[in-house]
């Protein structure tokens, strides 16, 4: 039997949409372009040439889409998803919900926004542009579905807005996608300060991540995946802050029985802050925060959208009884590897 | 604390938290080897007639005899196969690239590399980047030959240089490429930069359409005194700006830049637009009675539109993680930006397109994203001036600074090797010094002797740089100018 942790709070699930209407995906022209894209490499010229192709299509599609938002005296970039307006960014470009924004748009107007919520542990922020208008936007992808080694675009305002400049193209690859435990896309997509909120596009010209951040190897460029937007859509619209610090894992200390259906206890740490709420090994778990958590896939994604410092009600089921308990989510004290 | 781990936000006025992450963010990283297996490409001396070629259109068969050199040290990309710089993706431009890289030279200061070239014409003509070549320039050819060259002319606007070749003692005719008549192609355009080092070429996409990157003047993150005429004493300090972490403090009036006076702040303010963001430029200061020198990185005009206490100058810190900058990378009438990954003494070469058009030269590696090109059409348009002599530098002058600058590049070259033993920087080239902190290792005496010997190195580059000013100021006729070009 093996045993999960309850800590893991990957996103494995695909909520709906909020948004209504929809970008067209760019199509690939041909199933060999569409081979390269998804993780190949170009052998000769021709195949090249398809892929310029194809990319020159996906920049004048993204483009227009990428903006420079001011908050403060903080300056980074954003996108926007939706015909309304909505944004997606880092949490860091935004800081708290409810901020007055500027963002300058690709062509250099400028209109009102105001931020929303943001997720420290991941490093996710929305805000949304106040100034009535139909914008140019982009859909969401699914950054569970990334593929080592498959092409990718980032767009964003590298050093800051520059007049006279548009928003500025990379292209590089999916050097790791997201995963449990480290829930981040990296990329060799270059990035510097000022691209900070700017999106990663998978070949389609879907939105797959979200610029946060660098370490010295030109390599190492850290997107936030864009999954968790959709996830947390709704605290990030009514404009929630949430998580402790970039990185930050929730530990709620339980592991439970390997299988499909109902979350079952296997057993809970000590002194661990399942523990301390009172639930007890054989629970089954029935709410969180409120929702009903059928299986496991359920609870990551509500867990997921919590974070180290939040008190949740879990209801459990214990024999005949329903129980609720207040736990309250700690940091995860150690690596987990 | 080693500093690699640390990861960095991309907030570009940010107000962030501070973060040190796990560390699976940072896998280790092998690079790709900078040099590659080279094909079995004849070693055979084609016997071609001497130069007498004028017809443009014929290209001559040059035989690829080209010495494979210890190529220079080059950012780590990835440590991966599937990265977008892999040995496989780019193997797929050799078609692309082969015309040109025929065309590209090496560029020599006497031992030292300085630059690629990119050869324009059959009789020797090659464009490359102005501030990197200095005196005793030597081109070598792509057959291996090494051959002297003479600046024709310079257009300090775009630091770029034509040379001529001293063609007497090369044995084959010699390759050249024309500049693309067409416009610069779109956003999204791949781009390969063929290089001799790299082969076939490093490559990218065309991230920003042509535009004027303007000059923009060193800053030390002080805030002055309100007399204008008064002496520069230092009102305020930016916190964690460069002055600050020179160790430089408010109520400390500046009495010289690099050995240059300064008795007010005009004068200072002249000094230090001498100097571009990045530079590293010795400063003294009279505290109380004493007389102090520090040395100070400086940062550019962004550091003041961040919060206070943040990260000062941050954007000039992240923008040097992967690698070294060209030292003039800023104040360009028209570039193109791409995302190619080049190293300062890559500059000078040629970026063609697809079709193997040579759409531009590359002119700067200008930040971690960014790599700049002045586009063909730009350089077309000046050519025949600059063929013509119309740019040619003076003679005596020019010489003497050329010969100075490349002192004061071999200093910098000095202090910055001394400094990566200090940092505890790894040397790539020497796996075992990976992953061990510097600091266990090296003695504090031994610490203390390569202090004393970087800053002597400093003393000597204070030097240099105040007879590099002074003779900057000789020609531009006089009185030093505020607004005179950076070498």
């Amino acid at each position: 039997m093996r045993i999960h942790r309850l800590f893991f709070a990957a996103p494995l699930l695909v909520l709906a949409v909020v948004s209504t209407s929809f970008a067209d995906p760019l199509p690939m022209a041909t199933k060999r372009l569409e081979a390269i894209f998804g993780g190949g490499s170009p052998k000769s010229t021709e195949d090249l040439k398809e892929m310029q192709e194809h990319l020159r299509k996906l920049a004048e599609k993204v483009v227009p889409c990428t903006v420079n938002v001011r908050v403060g005296q903080a300056q980074g970039s954003g996108v926007i998803i939706s015909k309304d307006g909505y944004i997606l960014t880092a949490a860091h470009v935004i800081s708290k919900p409810n901020l007055n924004a500027v963002i300058i748009l690709h062509d250099g107007r400028e209109v009102q926004g105001k931020t929303l919520g943001l997720n420290l542990n991941l490093d996710a922020g929305m805000m949304k542009i106040d100034t009535p208008g139909d914008y140019p936007f982009v859909d969401m992808g699914e950054s569970s579905q990334l593929q080592e080694g498959q092409w990718c675009m980032a767009t964003g305002h590298p050093g800051g807005y520059e007049v006279g400049r548009q928003p500025v193209v990379r292209f590089g690859r999916v050097l790791r996608p997201a995963s449990s435990n480290t829930p981040s896309i990296k990329t060799d997509c270059t990035l510097v300060g000022g691209d900070s909120g700017g999106p990663l596009f998978d070949m389609h010209g879907s939105v797959i991540g979200i610029n946060s951040r660098i370490d010295p190897a030109l390599s190492n460029n850290i997107h936030v995946p864009v999954d968790t937007y959709r996830n947390t859509w709704d605290r990030l619209v009514r404009g929630q802050k949430w998580g402790s610090r970039l990185g930050a894992k929730p530990w709620v200390g339980m592991t439970r029985v390997d299988g499909d259906g109902q979350v079952e206890i296997e057993s809970v740490t000590e002194n661990g802050p399942a523990a301390l709420a009172g639930i007890k090994k054989g629970d089954v778990i029935l709410q969180f925060d409120g929702k009903d958590t059928p299986n496991w896939e359920a609870l990551k994604i509500l867990m997921e959208s919590r974070g180290p410092g939040d008190t949740v009600k879990v209801m459990v089921k214990r024999g005949e009884n329903k129980l609720e308990y207040d736990l309250k989510i700690l940091e995860n004290p150690g690596r987990m590897r | 604390m080693n500093t690699r781990t640390g990861l960095f936000t991309l907030v570009f006025a940010g107000l962030l938290s501070p973060f040190s992450l796990h560390a699976q963010e940072t896998p280790p990283v092998t690079d790709q080897p900078a040099t590659e297996k080279k094909d079995g490409a004849s070693p055979v001396q084609t016997s071609a007639p001497p130069a007498t070629t004028t017809s443009a259109t014929v290209q001559p068969q040059v035989t690829k005899v080209r010495p494979k050199l210890a190529g220079p040290r080059r950012p780590p990309q990835s440590g991966v196969a599937f990265s977008r710089g892999s040995s496989e993706v780019r193997k797929a431009y050799s078609g692309v690239a082969s015309k040109a890289l025929d065309a590209t030279v090496r560029i020599f200061n006497g031992k030292d590399r300085a630059a690629l070239g990119t050869v324009i014409a059959a009789d020797g003509l090659v464009l490359t980047k102005a501030s990197e070549v200095h005196a005793d320039i030597e081109c070598e050819l792509p057959d291996g030959t090494k051959t002297p060259a003479k600046v024709v002319g310079i257009i300090q606007e775009h630091d770029l240089a034509l040379l001529r070749l001293d063609l007497s003692k090369a044995p084959g005719q010699l390759a050249f490429v024309s500049l693309y008549e067409g416009n610069t192609p779109a956003v999204g355009t791949l781009l390969a930069s063929p290089n001799p080092d790299f082969e076939p070429a490093a490559v990218g996409v065309l991230s920003a359409a042509p535009r004027l990157v303007p000059k923009q003047a060193g800053r030390m993150g002080i805030n002055l005194s309100q007399e204008i005429d008064g002496p520069a004493r230092i009102e305020a300090v930016i916190p964690n700006g460069p002055a600050v972490r020179a160790k430089i403090a408010a109520g400390d009036i500046i009495t010289s830049v690099q050995g240059v006076e300064v008795k007010s702040q005009v004068e200072l303010k002249a000094q230090l637009q001498k100097y571009e963001p990045g530079d590293t430029v010795k400063v003294t200061v009279r505290r109380g009675d004493a007389t102090l020198d520090f040395t100070v990185t400086l940062g550019g005009d962004a550091m003041f539109a961040e919060v206070l206490g943040r990260g000062a100058n941050r954007e000039e810190f992240q923008n040097r993680l992967g690698g070294d900058l060209s030292r003039r990378r800023v104040g360009f009438k028209s570039v193109i930006q791409h995302d190619t990954v080049l190293i300062p003494s890559d500059c000078g070469g040629p970026v063609v397109d697809l079709d193997g058009n040579v759409i531009g030269i590359n002119i700067a590696r200008a930040g971690r994203v960014a790599s700049y090109a002045i586009p063909a059409g730009v350089i077309r348009a000046m050519l025949p001036d600059l063929i013509a002599g119309k740019f040619a530098p003076r003679s005596d002058v020019d010489q003497q600074l050329q010969k100075l600058a490349q002192v004061e590049d071999e200093l910098l070259k000095k202090i910055s090797a001394l400094r990566n033993i200090l940092s505890g920087e790894p040397d790539e080239e020497d796996e075992s010094e990976k992953a061990k902190p510097v600091e266990a290792i090296l003695p504090d005496d031994e610490k203390m002797k390569i202090e004393s010997q970087i800053s002597e190195l400093e003393t000597q580059l204070a030097k240099i740089r105040a007879d590099l000013l002074q003779l900057e100021s000789k020609k531009a006729g006089g009185a030093p100018t505020p607004t005179s070009t950076n070498m």
